[in-house]
Order: structure tokens, then C-alpha cells, then sequence
């Protein structure tokens, strides 16, 4: 009576609204207030960025005179507790927000870092270490300023909707009036010697391939 | 087998030729499924105010997050953008939509928000894939953020794509035998 067509068409759409069914239910498992404390959005988040060292700061003739800064920062976190089953990875990124005359808000990430489910360390343990982003403004108008930083994660999750999460504002200082070159400054301060070093050949190197963009 | 399969669908085919009420009904039941379809895309886009509210992922710079293949629910709402979503943009005179993060946000007073992307697996951020000369992307080049993900539901779509004949056999042989079916007939 019925063909082997039909039944496979049958079979293909029963599996495919299980699927559907199945997808749904883990989505309902992993809604934050569901879960409880277990990746709760408001589970205290030992998010801690300290000891920001500017190293660089200046305009940027090339691309229009805009400001750019360039630190070193420590940065001491643990995401083990936003983890459970339906979590594939976080997507942790430290973001420097601060308010100027032309814009109402600004954002800019310094630092993002990947934390896969299949990773056996999930802490991010950074010190002294030059931010991935330098922080460039999009005008001539960041000296004086004063910057927040705030660290975020988006947890991405095998099948459920994603969810973003801010801490609370983890670090603040005030960007200096006048720019500021830290290799300049130890010539100044040795006495126009060697200077840099490695780490400043690194920054060198590092301000060049932003240039380039 | 196949040819008794072939068989069966000429047999069948020819008999709805002869009874005309009988294929008026089945190419009825035929529209109603290709216009289900279009009514459940219109609505999609009328609830997430996006032009195109699902996406196939066709590249691995958002990897590990999205693989190709990949398909992505977007929601279109006015809520404003802020770093780190996911976006789905579209530069002016490319066809293809790409989806990034969001890297910077500069919002002025009026609301005009300008946004810098990057992809996760991607070294450098987006200046490079823009327009010759644009440095940012504006609201209106915004399709959506991403809300979801399918995984390896789209590898049907890109296969579809990379080899056109497979879609028109394919499409051809469900429309056939959506006439030919005899239920509810």
C-alpha cells in the first residue's frame, strides 16, 4: 500500500521534528535561572584587572591624527563556575569604555581570549602583558580621559541561545594630558643608552604591523 | 527497484493526466506547500525585522564558535548594538553577507552608532573586507545580530549551491512525488 517513499519521507520528518523537540528541551535546560547557581550569570565572577601600564601613547599621523594607547595589563580570572553542559565556549574580552564630547559611548576591546569546553585550564592568568588591541580612539580626543574597563563573556552554548554577561566595572584610570613614549623615556632616563630593548623592539615591531593596517 | 520505482511514477503520472480533477488537487496541494513555506519566511522576517532572518555560515573565521555549515538564527530588533555581539553585515555591491564580532563601538549623542568587526579566527579586523575607504559599519549595514545556532543544517544549502544541477534534480523529484503522493488525495 504505502511505497518505500513514503515512508522514508515518514521516517526523515519524524527524526527531524525529535531533533527539533530535543533541541528545544536542552535550550529550556540551560536558560540561567533554570540552571541556579550553575552558570548563572550572577555568580560572583572573580574577574580582577590590575596593575594597567600605558606604554605608548601618541597620534597617529597615518590614519588621521587619531589617539592611540598601547598597555600591559594584569588580568586574573576564573570561568570554571560559568560552565555546565550545554556551554561549547566562552568568548572573554576585556573592553576600555569612556564617554567623549563627539560620542556618547565608546567601546573598545583590548583583550579576548577563547575558553573551549575541552579546555582543562579555564582561567585567564595574564601578567604584564601587552594588550592584543592597542586602544585606538576614533578621534584626536583621548588625553585627559578617563577609561573604564569592564570585562564581558558571551556564552556560547551547543544549542540554546547565546547570552552576554558584563561584570562590573573592573579597572579605571585616567589617560595622561600629554603623550608618552616609554622607550623615550628610559633614553632620557639612561641617558640616550640602548633603550626599548626587547621588549621595546617587540612594541616597535607591534606599532609597525599596526600601521600597516 | 529503481525502475519499478520510475514505473510506478510514469503509471501514476498518466493517470492523473486522465483524470484532470484529480491533478487540479494535487498541483493545489503543491502551491499550498511552496506558499507555506514562503508565509513561514514572510512571517520570520516580519517577527525579527531582519531581511533575512536565518544565515549559513560559509567561512571558518568565526571558527571555533561557527563552522561552515552552520546555520544562524538573527534577530533584527532596535535594541542598540554593543562590543562583542555577533553581527551579520552586508557591504555595499558584495552579495555575500559575512558574520563577525563586533570589536568597537563609537555612539554619538543622536544615536548614529559606528562599528568595527572582526572575525574570532582572523588575525586583523574587518577594514580590509569593507568598501575601498570605509573604516566603519553603520546600523543600516546590519542584517542582525546572531541569537542561535543549527549546527551542519546548512551544509545542504552550500552543496545545493556549489552544485546548481543537484538542486534542480532534487527539487524537481520532491515536486514529483508531492504530485504523485496519493495521501490525502
Amino acid at each position: 500500500m504505502h511505497t518505500v517513499w513514503v515512508r522514508l519521507n515518514a521516517v526523515v520528518f519524524f527524526s527531524l521534528s525529535v531533533l527539533l523537540v530535543l533541541a528545544l528541551l536542552a535550550s529550556i535546560t540551560s536558560i540561567p535561572s533554570i540552571l541556579g547557581d550553575n552558570g548563572n550569570p550572577d555568580h560572583p565572577m572573580e574577574a580582577i584587572v590590575t596593575k594597567v601600564g600605558l606604554n605608548t601613547f601618541r597620534s597617529l599621523r597615518t590614519s588621521g591624527g587619531v589617539d592611540r594607547a598601547l598597555f600591559s595589563i594584569d588580568i586574573e580570572a576564573d570561568f570554571e563556575p560559568a560552565f555546565h553542559w550545554n556551554v561549547k565556549q566562552l568568548f572573554v574580552f576585556v573592553v576600555a569604555e569612556y564617554e567623549t564630547k563627539k560620542n556618547r559611548l565608546n567601546q573598545v576591546v583590548l583583550y579576548d581570549k577563547i575558553i573551549e569546553s575541552t579546555d582543562p585550564v579555564k582561567t585567564i592568568s595574564v601578567t604584564d602583558a601587552v594588550i592584543k588591541y592597542s586602544l585606538i580612539s576614533q578621534h584626536k580626543d583621548l588625553r585627559g580621559r578617563d577609561v573604564e574597563l569592564k570585562v564581558y563573556y558571551d556564552t556560547m552554548p551547543i544549542t540554546a541561545n547565546m547570552y552576554m554577561t558584563t561584570s562590573e566595572v573592573v579597572g579605571r584610570f585616567t589617560l595622561p594630558e600629554e603623550y608618552f613614549n616609554m622607550k623615550e623615556e628610559k633614553k632620557r632616563n639612561t641617558g640616550g643608552g640602548g633603550g626599548g630593548g626587547k621588549g621595546g623592539a617587540e612594541r616597535r615591531k607591534k606599532r609597525k604591523r599596526e600601521e600597516a593596517k | 527497484m529503481i525502475k519499478g520505482v520510475v514505473d510506478k511514477q510514469t503509471s501514476e503520472l498518466r493517470k492523473l493526466w486522465d483524470n484532470k480533477r484529480a491533478l487540479l488537487f494535487q498541483l493545489l496541494n503543491l502551491s499550498m506547500i511552496v506558499f507555506s513555506a514562503l508565509m513561514i519566511w514572510k512571517s520570520l522576517i516580519v517577527v525579527t525585522k531582519s531581511e533575512s532572518p536565518v544565515v549559513v555560515v560559509l567561512s571558518g573565521s568565526m571558527e571555533p564558535a561557527f563552522q561552515r555549515g552552520d546555520i544562524l538564527f538573527l534577530n533584527n530588533q532596535d535594541t542598540p548594538i554593543r562590543v562583542g555581539e555577533i553581527v551579520v553585515f552586508k557591504i555595499k555591491d558584495r552579495d555575500i553577507p559575512i558574520v563577525h564580532r563586533v570589536l568597537k563601538v563609537h555612539e554619538s549623542p543622536s544615536g548614529v552608532v559606528e562599528l568595527l568587526t572582526k572575525g574570532d579566527n582572523n588575525r586583523i579586523d574587518d577594514r580590509s573586507l569593507y568598501a575601498p575607504g570605509q573604516m566603519w559599519l553603520r546600523r543600516e549595514d546590519v542584517l542582525g545580530r546572531a541569537v542561535g545556532t543549527l549546527r551542519y543544517i546548512g551544509m545542504v544549502t552550500i552543496m545545493l549551491n556549489d552544485y546548481p544541477p543537484v538542486k534542480y534534480v532534487l527539487v524537481g523529484l520532491m515536486g514529483l512525488f508531492v504530485l504523485t503522493n496519493k495521501e490525502g488525495g
